[in-house]
């Protein structure tokens, strides 16, 4: 057996190939992070249609700034810099949401986004309803890193970078999702009661 | 040197980062014998992990129960397309415009300097004062100021037409349209109705 087989190339490496033009490497990046990514997405934003849209929206981003990308620069491998991308993406539709929401309220309309997307409502069981609503009711700051952390498998080190706060500060927070999930999976009337 | 666990807050910082396998060898050594000697933290490390494991068990069994936002494959297809699409775009060639050489460089640049020395002349013309944005001239004592009510001569004196003259006119103007039978027939009725003193009383202003 050759020492290729034995060892999985690096993300990195599969960066560097795909910068030359070899599109397999790329295809080989894609199935690597694709599915992880698009749950990450779709707990995060959680809607069906804006995850999808917004890890197309990540991968051209990628994509477009891939000679940028220095995996020596000291802020965490292609994975990292995937999810910070991502993560980015996120938030600019938060904004823009928070901005369009803030017209929509000075016009008194009635708009249809307060409420989770409506294929998570109509889906089945009770179980999964309460632990996504468990989930859904985290603090964003809390959720975030646990999402980054569960997805991404990202280091600590690497969270705290992406999201621009001390180490401390990730621990605590992922530390706080934890125990927060546990008192909600163990109350569920906690979950109902606090459900919009 | 410095510890790294020196940097972490308190024990659940600690303990997440040696639960994630994060700690340097060194620091990750010294915890593992802090938990040897110390059953509180060996408790709160047990605790701490249920926990985590609830948490990651949440997550997995939503994964498990939810369909993803795409299907997989639709997905992967998606960032196969755009990464086919990326890599076509760089294999284009790059566009380079070429410097086409012109023969007789000196003649181009006397040729733009006298469009220069041109253009410069047409703007200075244009720009001149003319004649009519000149100051008008002084009147002078020896020239009468047509200004003056008295210098201005006045119109002849309007008077009014006598019968036979406006007979006259009448036939003048209706004689492009009218023939002659008819013009004449014309006249003689208008002559009829006009009284032949009542105009020249009223030229000269009498009642």
């Amino acid at each position: 057996m050759s020492s290729d087989d034995a060892t999985p190339v690096s993300d990195e490496a599969l960066v560097r190939r795909l910068r030359e033009g070899d599109e397999r490497a790329g295809e080989e990046l894609a199935a690597r992070h694709c599915a992880s990514l698009m749950r990450y997405l779709q707990r995060l934003v959680r809607s069906d249609h804006l995850a999808e849209e917004l890890h197309q929206q990540t991968w051209t981003s990628t994509l477009e700034h891939l000679d940028r990308f220095d995996a020596g620069s000291g802020g965490g491998g292609f994975k990292a810099w995937l999810y910070r991308i991502a993560t980015n993406k996120a938030h600019d539709h938060w904004r823009a949401r928070v901005r369009e929401k803030s017209v929509k309220q000075s016009l008194t309309l009635i708009t249809e986004e307060t409420g989770p997307d409506a294929s998570h409502r109509l889906e089945g069981a009770e179980a999964e309803t309460s632990l996504r609503a468990a989930i859904e009711l985290l603090p964003e700051n809390q959720k975030q890193v646990l999402l980054l952390r569960y997805y991404g498998n990202l280091k600590f080190v690497e969270i705290a970078q992406m999201l621009g706060c001390p180490l401390n500060t990730a621990l605590g927070r992922m530390h706080k999702a934890m125990i927060h999930l546990r008192e909600l999976l163990s109350e569920p009337q906690n979950v109902e009661s606090r459900m919009p | 040197m410095k510890s790294f666990l020196q940097n972490l807050e308190n024990n659940e910082a600690i303990l997440l980062m040696y639960m994630a396998d994060e700690l340097p060898p060194a620091d990750k050594l010294e915890v593992e014998q802090m938990l040897a000697s110390d059953a509180a933290l060996r408790g709160e490390l047990e605790i701490l992990r249920q926990t985590h494991q609830l948490a990651y068990d949440s997550l997995e069994t939503l994964d498990s129960v939810t369909r993803p936002a795409a299907p997989a494959i639709v997905a992967l297809g998606q960032v196969t397309r755009l990464i086919h699409q990326w890599a076509e775009g760089r294999r284009q060639p790059v566009v380079t415009v070429a410097v086409i050489h012109r023969p007789l460089p000196w003649l181009r640049i006397s040729m733009s300097v006298a469009a220069t020395l041109m253009i410069g002349y047409y703007i200075w013309a244009v720009y001149q004062p003319t004649p009519m944005h000149r100051a008008p001239p002084l009147i002078t004592m020896d020239e009468p100021n047509p200004l003056n009510p008295d210098n201005i001569t006045p119109l002849p004196q309007a008077r009014e037409l006598s019968s036979q003259e406006k007979v006259a006119l009448l036939a003048n103007s209706l004689e492009d349209s009218a023939s002659d039978e008819a013009l004449n027939l014309h006249v003689a009725e208008v002559a009829a109705v006009i009284p032949a003193d009542s105009s020249d009383q009223n030229a000269t202003g009498e009642p």
